[in-house]
């Protein structure tokens, strides 16, 4: 996991972003026991109360569980949990910042579909 | 649970004031980060806290009890100063043999263990060690006493990049597995600003903000753009840190970040940023 | 108390391996001494005898009393010990190497004397070889000297420059102004220092060492006293 410590996001927010991701790209399946907070705190040397803070955000999303004495867990479902969170931002993270850009730059919205069908 | 309570201590050097009133809590197993510019008064702080040095006026407690003279509660910290206290002629060894006697839950074996990872050769004497290794030696012995309470003044002095990391992790590593109070002054705030939980700005002797690091770095942020557009958005604002390259400005607000005019930005053509704990740092401490 | 001993422990461990030197070196003039004496007896012209070695312990243990605090405190603090602590944990230490020194010293007297001749300082001065007396008498000797060692290292620990050299002066001034008073009303004050010393050692009183010891005992006393004044809130330096 690549943290970029500079970034706008705090650091928390790409912890639990990191391991969705992971979640979608099958690195940890579900019913599977994802990273632990020490694991997380040693390895990108963090404060184990930010590591905390970002698997608990998954907790609450209900992406991940506790078991108690043992670990954090991917929840039955979780991956099409992440997809539909996921799709529900795409359009603010990325339609609307890609439609001010072309409106900047002028460009239309046919010509938009256009470049997302691949042709110039 | 070993909380510490610093109460209006007042340090005089001479006639220089090196601590002016100066009052904190120190939450039990909490790292925090003592941060200052040199002679801003962190290891007078830290040197008050261990009875190295007594103040002028004011007391310190450990749970509710004076720690002056007080063998029990000094038992509970230890404490790595920048200066060394060690026999020159000892061998790192037999400090280790001595550190057991005073420090009952010293571990010999994870201290062996830290030197081997760091590579400091135990059979060498106190004296025949670089500033580095000196360092090194020090943090083994604070890591290694299983203290309560571990005060570390400028620990990665004269460290390399590989072992500052390394130095980082067996603290993250100690501190996961039995979480106690550390204290780490330090000038350099960049690497360890995620290591921390809470920061503890001091300046000429007065200590400027104790905040969660989170809270600190969401209480200012950067605005940049266009020089006349940034001075119009700050106008009536607190800010520090201006930075002009050409027509191009940004400056550091202070404010809360959850209080940003995106409208009034996206007007003005202008973008947000977060602030760095070290910028944030220098700019509060200049 | 165990947290005490365990700097007591720490003190004796520092100044063992300066005193087996010593007693090496004093073992070692001895049997020189001894086979000397031995090869020459027959030689009427030659005397060979020589007093006591403790002038040459007194001394000893002045030094290490010099040698006992700076860097032992130093080390103490990089542990949190408190002052209070150091101090009586020091004040142990230091009676017990009196003791032993004491004991060496008169187990050598009472060796010596019986193959060559030989008197030590508290036969000498005394009379007697009394091997109780002697004992008393040199370790309350020595407790005086290391306390005063001790005494004199904190006070330069304390001091800042001007002040050490103020203090490392005043004594030979004051000797000096002493002196030159002196001469002037007819040698009353070193006459009376000298008559106040024999005194203090029991000389004026058919050489009654109880008395010196005694004497030692007091000044020991209230040099530590003076000690615990110093001690008190002193802070690291370098």
């Amino acid at each position: 996991m690549l943290l970029d410590f500079n970034s706008d996001k705090p650091i928390y927010i790409q912890i639990s972003e990191a391991i969705e991701d992971d979640i979608l790209k099958d690195i940890y399946k579900e019913e599977e026991q994802v990273i632990s907070t020490t694991e997380l705190s040693v390895s990108l040397k963090i404060n184990p109360a930010t590591a905390r803070k970002g698997l608990n955000l998954l907790v609450d999303d209900g992406i991940i569980y506790k078991k108690r004495g043992v670990g954090m867990f991917v929840c039955d479902g979780a991956k099409d949990k992440i997809l539909e969170k996921r799709k529900k931002s795409f359009y603010d993270n990325f339609i609307s910042s890609l439609l001010e850009e072309a409106s900047k730059l002028k460009i239309s919205k046919e010509e938009i579909i256009k470049m997302i069908e691949g042709g110039n | 649970m070993n909380s510490i309570e610093v109460k209006n201590i007042t340090k005089y050097y001479g006639n220089t004031k090196a601590l002016d009133d100066v009052s904190i809590t120190i939450e039990p197993n909490k790292i925090y980060g003592l941060l200052g510019r040199n002679g801003a008064g962190k290891t007078t702080l830290l040197n008050l806290l261990t009875n190295k040095i007594f103040p002028n006026k004011g007391n310190i407690t450990l749970d509710g009890e004076s720690i002056f003279e007080n063998d029990k509660a000094l038992n509970n910290i230890f404490y790595m100063m920048e200066k060394n206290l060690f026999p020159e002629t000892m061998k790192v060894k037999e400090v280790f043999k001595w550190t057991k006697e005073f420090y009952t839950s010293f571990d010999d074996d994870y201290a062996k263990s830290l030197s081997g990872k760091f590579g400091l050769n135990i059979n060498k004497k106190v004296k025949g060690l670089s500033t580095g290794y000196t360092s090194i030696f020090k943090a083994i012995l604070a890591l290694a006493s299983n203290a309560n309470v571990l005060l570390l003044d400028e620990p990665v002095l004269g460290l390399d990049a590989n072992h500052r990391d390394l130095l980082y992790k067996e603290l993250l590593t100690s501190y996961n597995e039995r979480p106690k109070t550390i204290i780490i002054s330090t000038h350099l705030i960049e690497e360890v600003s995620e290591v921390l939980e809470e920061a503890i700005i001091i300046k000429a002797g007065k200590i400027l903000a104790k905040k969660s690091v989170e809270e600190l770095l969401e209480s200012a942020y950067t605005v940049s753009g266009e020089a006349s557009n940034v001075d119009s958005y700050i106008s009536g604002k607190e800010y520090i840190g201006e930075e002009t390259m050409g027509r191009f400005k940004s400056v550091t607000v202070l404010e809360n970040s959850s209080k940003q005019n995106k409208e009034l930005a996206r007007k003005l053509d202008l973008e947000f940023s977060n602030v760095e704990l070290q910028k944030l740092f220098i700019n509060l401490t200049n | 108390m165990n947290n005490i001993l365990k700097v007591t422990k720490y003190q004796i461990k520092d100044m063992r391996n300066s005193l087996i030197v010593f007693y090496t070196v004093i073992i070692s003039i001895s049997i020189l001494m001894t086979i000397l004496s031995i090869r020459y007896s027959n030689n009427p012209d030659a005397n060979v005898g020589f007093g006591g070695f403790g002038l040459s312990s007194a001394i000893f243990i002045f030094i290490a009393g010099l040698n006992c605090f700076k860097s032992n405190f130093k080390f103490m603090q990089a542990y949190n010990v408190s002052r209070i602590r150091f101090y009586f944990a020091n004040i142990i230490a230091l009676i017990i190497m009196a003791v032993v020194m004491a004991f060496i010293d008169v187990s050598m007297n009472n060796i010596l004397k019986n193959v060559i001749p030989y008197q030590g300082i508290f036969e000498q001065l005394y009379k007697t070889s009394f091997i109780l007396g002697d004992i008393l008498w040199s370790f309350g000797l020595f407790m005086f000297f290391v306390s005063l060692g001790w005494l004199i290292t904190m006070i330069y620990y304390r001091s800042n420059k001007v002040m050490k050299t103020i203090v490392s002066i005043l004594p030979v001034v004051f000797i000096v102004l002493l002196s030159v008073m002196d001469n002037l009303i007819d040698f009353q004050i070193w006459n009376g220092i000298l008559h106040i010393f024999t005194k203090l050692l029991g000389f004026a009183d058919n050489l009654n060492y109880y008395i010196a010891i005694l004497s030692f005992g007091i000044s020991t006393i209230i040099i530590f006293g003076l000690c615990f004044l110093m001690i008190r809130k002193i802070p690291i330096r370098d």
